[in-house]
């Protein structure tokens, strides 16, 4: 109960995942339906609209048309996902990055003014200034530690740039079959993510995210959530930020 | 945000390890499909 407690909002937050997760792809799939059926063709199943199993074993028995239903009804669905995905990992990214060189006055999302910038050895705990508990790598010299140091923004932008890639894989899959219904060449990878499509599926989700954090920041110079780790202490000043106030 | 240059030690736990590894499982396997569908797909 103790590990339970401890996790509480990894696992609120997994719980939250799977079950959207399971809604998009139920919904979705009718979504599908509806489109298919008003078009006269049949309708796909939730495993056909949502795996790749049956997929994979049929591709050598399937020959055109089912083979592109599939993979298009299936890509839909990965589109997406994946640009929404890419979205969310470049909005951490750049908040990330961010926050290392610019700051907002009173914003408990911000270092203080005066603190930009990557901080000593000292600040970091970094070589000699690590402590017994320290990562191990934080103590070591080189690449260990640059490696330590900037793991976060390294991974949040690999995830980024590989979701990005995979939207782009999706919705080359589906407008090809959009392509194809209209009689029209398929487009090749390059002039696909050169696309008015492309960028409009990109740019609305990208939107979105800077806004809401842009808000984030703003607005927690001024608004309060008691209890919150996302806010400043109810009575701290407004242009006090948490850690000036501690 | 939490204060880095606490004194507080805390225990690395079982806990926090599972919660590291299901997300960037969840992460993983999630791009895998994404990627290796519309690549088997085209």
């Amino acid at each position: 109960m103790r590990a339970v407690k401890d996790n509480a909002l990894s696992l609120f937050f997994l719980a939250l995942f799977a079950l959207t997760v399971l809604g998009q792809a139920l919904v979705g799939h009718a979504n599908e339906n509806e489109e298919l059926i008003r078009h006269d063709q049949a309708p796909v199943s939730l495993g056909e609209f949502v795996t790749s199993s049956e997929f994979l074993v049929d591709v050598s028995e399937n020959w055109q048309s089912e083979f592109l239903q599939f993979s298009v009804t299936s890509s839909e669905f990965l589109v997406d996902v994946s640009e929404n995905w890419q979205s969310e990992f470049l909005q951490f990214f750049l908040f990330i990055l961010a926050t290392v060189w610019l700051v907002q006055r009173g914003s408990p999302e911000s270092k203080k003014p005066g603190d930009e910038g990557l901080g000593t050895d000292e600040d970091q705990m970094v070589g000699r200034h690590a402590r017994p508990d320290s990562p191990p790598w934080a103590r070591a010299d080189g690449w260990r530690r640059w490696l330590l140091a900037n793991s976060m923004l390294l991974v949040m932008g690999t995830i980024f740039l590989l979701s990005w890639w995979a939207q782009s894989l999706g919705g080359l899959v589906v407008a090809n079959q959009e392509a194809m219904d209209h009689g029209e060449l398929p487009m090749t990878w390059p002039s696909y993510v050169a696309s008015p499509e492309f960028w409009n599926r990109t740019l609305q989700n990208w939107q979105s995210e800077f806004l809401a954090v842009g808000c984030m920041v703003a607005f927690s110079i001024y608004l309060r959530q008691r209890g919150s780790a996302e806010s400043k202490p109810v009575g701290t000043p407004n242009g006090t930020a948490a850690l000036e106030s501690e | 945000m939490s204060d880095t240059n606490s004194d507080e030690t805390v225990e690395e736990t079982a806990g926090m390890r599972f919660a590291f590894w299901s997300w960037m499982a969840i992460v993983i396997a999630g791009l895998a499909v994404m990627i290796v569908l519309p690549l088997a797909g085209r």
